[in-house]
């Protein structure tokens, strides 16, 4: 098959009779029955271009380890049903999934309010859900069959670029900070990170708003903003918001020391229409291509030579992590009895793309810490210091 | 006093272009009594097309400006004719109708752009774009500039065209008294065709300028709307002027109360403020 | 007429058949899942249409009604948990009685300003309403502001709380059922049909609109609000953006304009319409073709039956509705 007839296959089907096909073309050939994985994913709406590269994630997986003689010697089938960004349809559907098509296992959602909805079902149907997870209040509600593999965790979100801080000298660091909040289950979770930072560090944080989209100017909290004096100036938001606070503060010729960026710096987006403006921005992340994870490194590199991209966008490392997580799980167990797998992530640790991952009660790893700053349009890793891609570029260079 | 008048004047910026955005939505409500749900998704479509038409360089994005009123204009007829008038002929609940008929439509054009361009956000930049315009101690984004000023180009036409062409005469004719317009011998229909495209060819121009300033999806359609439904309500179905009025104050309230009050409290001002004027006033600021 | 004296039992009988039937025969779990959404739908949209259909007080923003049931009955499920351990079934009626209640009260509060406007001004009201009720809400810590409420988990199998919640949507929709029914073939139902036919010319009449008006609002209220508590029990939390999103509440609307608003079972058919063709379509076309099926299904339906499904086949001329109609004057 041509790379380009797959692509075109990929996107457009299920990938059910595609990775039987698959399976045999690649004469593996195996006559066991194939393990069938159900998710679903927001394929249609407005979180839609997201859950696409979750979806590819989740499909690049699957030729990956049918390629490689499949789970437990079985091919795996993965069946991405599309909730079109709707948290009772990611429910149904999943509940469907289990009940009506008794798929063998299943995957984790997208975005966090669906994801938070189907740890629920995953719990009362007790089967094993690796996911992004709903931040922390829905890791604290007692559920015993949820993962984060990793989760996407606004409360660890900028753990990275307070220890980063924390290395340079106190007379360099920003003297007061000023914060502008998305009200939302993300933005919260990220301020919450963000406060206990600060804290930790004794910058205070002289301004602390909150806004909710739709956001008709950014201009007023700039304004605001630079009005405190603050050099460090801190935007929990997504990406259209993003772009309008960037936009903003060059109109104002707002110069902070330091920005930093909620979750919308990360998708390829930014970088792509807000150009050299979108430099510098620091963020923290939950995965990257160029960390020296277990097998991330090959994972890179087939991407590139399958999918053409360089640069694999975050959520389909993600979608490749928590499948992976999930693959560890199996052949770690020997079972696809969820129980079984349950016992075995709580027992052990597993190493996938996303590092090495030790869960506790709560289905939590240990709190990742990484800092990201766009650099040159690329999205470069500046914590750790041992997984450096780049030097950070601190302060930030006033606007031309 | 600079940051006063800083947010005045982005408020304004920001209202002209809401105040185009929702003209179009307005007069059709007002000329022809359908409440056109698919009128912010031609914005949206518009603002796709320049954004393809951008990347093949600056004269693409020129390009955009006219190709996008003329499409818009083209395909606001063709709405009318196949889903408004047919329903008209039959119906007495014309408001209803088309509510959903034209929702369908809405739905349908935001899948139809999902489906050629993907559904992931989109910003409308020039290389202008990311200057600002420095006077004084007030500065104004380039790009929030540009857009006003197509905003306002817009306006003037719409305005032009309604005030002192024969044809926009028609339709505020037939929009305040249907029956005496036809004594006169004003042919509705071809009048209110024409006052559909002329309201989607505006609402194309909105979508451009809103592009250079907001990100958008194909689903941000639905955002557009609701501002468009509430900037005509508050200033009066039917009253241009009003629509006029009611978009700018919109946009000078959403930047100024940040100086006063904490932000997240924007939306209940704004919303409250806005419920206050429809009680108060319950058909609009304005009667023309 | 016949038929309609039978409706009475009829629509509690199949309840109760409906209800009993899962304890019976074995049911899909899923079947249930998808029967629950449904008669969410349902029963929302014969509640809208009490106010909407009938009075023709056409409301986006009914979405307000369903979260205040979802919020009010999930502090509340917080608070009971604190006191002692209630059976499931008591503390969901109690948690649904309370989301009807504080869901009528809002009626009545915002019905007084509300319900001077006409026509579209009134829908233009109830849209702010939702917008206004998000906005507080998510600035309101005690109710989680923009994070979210989460209720305790209910200690039930998951198969009991299926069933449980199945049970609720079930009485709900046949409630809102019958109560539209009631209202259509009474006095009541009548003085509302006047005000949707010309309220000025029922003024005149001596019809006390107003008071109808209000009442059609906080009885769809309060129908509104005891399934917000039922949703937010089932589903375990309350997001802001998803309680208040603006197509919960036009879908509501869209269910019982396709199905035919001014008949007690048109919702219920719309309803159903609708989520069988999305279904249909989403399962074997799938994504964006779907989406765009869909709305042309819409618009296509609602162009050849413009009163909905169960509608009056030929519509009556609308007179004086402030500019909502060209004047049809050949036709």
């Amino acid at each position: 098959m041509t790379r380009v007839t797959r692509r075109a296959l990929l996107r457009t089907v299920n990938l059910v009779p595609l990775v039987a096909l698959g399976s045999f073309a690649w004469g593996q050939g195996t006559r066991r029955e194939p393990i069938r994985i159900g998710c679903t994913l927001p394929l249609t709406g407005p979180f839609a271009d997201t859950g696409v590269w979750v979806q590819r994630g989740y499909e690049f997986w699957a030729e990956d380890v049918n390629a490689r003689g499949g789970l437990l010697g079985r091919p795996v089938e993965v069946r991405i049903l599309d909730d079109a960004s709707s948290v009772e349809r990611a429910t149904s559907l999943l509940e469907r999934l289990i009940t009506v098509d008794r798929v063998d296992l299943i995957l984790g959602g997208y975005p966090g309010t669906s994801a938070a909805a189907q740890m629920l079902v995953a719990e009362r149907y007790r089967k094993v859900y690796i996911s992004m997870g709903g931040h922390m209040a829905s890791f604290s509600r007692g559920f015993k069959y949820s993962f984060g593999a990793p989760p996407l965790m606004g409360e660890w979100w900028y753990n990275g670029v307070w220890k980063w801080l924390g290395t340079i000298r106190p007379a360099d660091r920003p003297m007061r900070a000023a914060a502008i909040t998305l009200n939302n289950a993300i933005g919260q979770a990220v301020r919450q990170n963000m406060l206990e930072g600060l804290k930790r560090l004794g910058i205070p944080l002289v301004m602390d708003e909150l806004y909710t989209l739709p956001l008709p100017s950014a201009e007023p909290l700039v304004q605001k903003a630079k009005a405190t004096g603050a050099d460090l100036f801190i935007a929990n938001g997504f990406f259209g918001d993003g772009v309008q606070t960037v936009r903003a503060m060059k109109a104002l010729n707002y110069n902070p020391k330091l920005f930093l960026q909620g979750v919308g710096s990360l998708i390829p987006e930014w970088v792509k229409e807000l150009g050299p403006d979108g430099n510098y921005v620091v963020s923290g992340t939950a995965i990257h291509h160029r960390v020296p994870n277990p097998g991330m490194i090959r994972l890179v590199r087939a991407a590139k030579q399958r999918l053409g991209f360089d640069e694999p966008p975050q959520y389909f490392l993600f979608g490749y992590a928590w499948a992976q997580a999930l693959e560890k799980a199996v052949e770690g167990s020997k079972s696809l009895k969820d129980d079984d797998l349950v016992a075995y992530l709580r027992a052990n640790t597993i190493e996938t793309i996303a590092g090495k991952l030790r869960f506790d009660e709560r289905g939590l790893p240990e709190p990742y810490e990484y800092a990201t700053q766009v650099i040159n349009g690329k999205v470069e890793l500046i914590w750790p210091v041992s997984a450096r891609t780049a030097t950070p570029i601190y302060p930030k260079p006033p606007w031309k | 006093m600079e940051s006063l008048l800083q947010a005045i004047l982005s408020g304004l910026f920001v209202g002209s272009i809401l105040a185009l955005l929702s003209a179009g939505f307005g007069l059709v409500w007002g000329a022809t009594g359908t409440i056109n749900i698919s009128h912010t998704a031609f914005s949206v479509a518009a603002a796709y097309l320049a954004y393809w038409l951008t990347s093949f360089g600056l004269w693409g994005f020129f390009s955009s400006l006219i190709a996008a009123p003329l499409l818009a204009f083209a395909l606001g007829v063709l709405t009318y004719r196949s889903i408004v008038r047919p329903a008209a002929a039959n119906v007495g609940e014309l408001g209803l109708v088309t509510l959903v008929s034209t929702l369908g439509i809405g739905v349908a054009l935001e899948n139809l752009l999902a489906a050629i361009w993907g559904p992931g956000p989109r910003v409308l930049s020039l290389p202008i774009s990311t200057e600002a315009i420095r006077v004084l101690d007030v500065s104004v984004p380039t790009s929030t500039l540009l857009a006003a000023s197509f905003a306002w180009l817009g306006l003037i036409v719409l305005w032009f065209f309604l005030y002192k062409t024969y044809t926009g005469k028609a339709v505020r004719a037939v929009w305040q008294d249907p029956v005496g317009a036809a004594l006169y011998g004003i042919d509705r229909d071809r009048v209110t065709d024409v006052a559909f495209g002329v309201a989607t060819a505006t609402a194309a121009v909105a979508g451009v300028a809103m592009a250079l300033i907001y990100a958008f999806s194909p689903a941000t359609y639905i955002e557009w709307l609701i501002w468009a439904f509430l900037i005509v309500i508050v200033g009066g179905v039917g009253s241009p002027l009003g629509t006029f009025i009611s978009g700018l104050l919109v946009g000078v309230i959403s930047t100024v109360v940040g100086l006063w009050a904490p932000f997240s409290w924007l939306p209940v001002i704004l919303f409250a403020f806005l419920i206050g004027v429809v009680l108060w006033r319950p058909t609009g600021l304005f009667r023309i | 007429m016949a038929a309609n004296r039978a409706v009475p039992y009829i629509i509690p009988l199949l309840g109760v058949l409906a209800i009993s039937m899962p304890l019976v025969i074995s049911i899909p779990e899923y079947l249930l899942s998808f029967l629950f959404w449904f008669l969410v739908y349902a029963s929302m949209a014969t509640a809208w249409t009490i106010i909407g259909g009938f009075a023709g007080y056409v409301s986006f923003g009914h979405g307000a009604f369903l979260a205040i049931g979802a919020y009010v009955s999930g502090i509340a499920a917080t608070h009971l948990q604190r006191i002692g351990d209630f059976s499931p079934t008591l503390t969901l009626a109690l948690l649904m009685i309370l989301g009807g209640l504080s869901a009528s009260i809002l009626a009545a509060v915002v019905g007084f300003p509300f319900l001077r406007l006409r026509g579209p001004y009134f829908t233009v009201a109830s849209l702010l309403l939702v917008k206004v009720s998000y906005a507080l809400v998510v600035n309101t810590p005690v109710l989680g502001g923009g994070g979210g409420l989460w209720l305790p988990v209910p200690r039930l199998e998951i198969s009991t709380l299926r069933y449980l919640v199945y049970a609720g949507a079930i009485f709900m929709t046949a409630l809102a059922l019958f109560v539209a029914w009631k209202i259509q073939y009474s006095k009541f139902g009548l003085g509302l049909v006047a005000i949707r036919s010309d309220e000025d010319v029922a003024d005149g009449l001596g019809v006390n609109t107003f008071h109808l008006k209000l009442f059609a609002l906080i009885i769809s209220a309060a129908l509104t609000g005891a399934v917000g508590a039922l949703v937010a029990y089932e589903r375990g939390n309350i997001y802001p953006d998803v309680i208040f999103d603006l197509n919960i509440s036009v879908l509501t609307a869209l269910s019982a304009l396709i199905g035919g608003s001014t008949h007690w079972a048109g919702p219920f058919i719309g309803a159903g319409f609708v989520r069988v063709f999305d279904e249909l379509v989403s399962t074997y076309i799938g994504r964006e073709v779907a989406r765009i099926l869909f709305g042309l299904m819409l618009a296509i339906t609602i162009l050849i039956r413009p009163t909905g499904l169960l509608g009056a086949p030929k519509p009556a001329r609308k007179d004086n509705r402030e500019k909502s109609s060209k004047g049809n004057e050949s036709g």
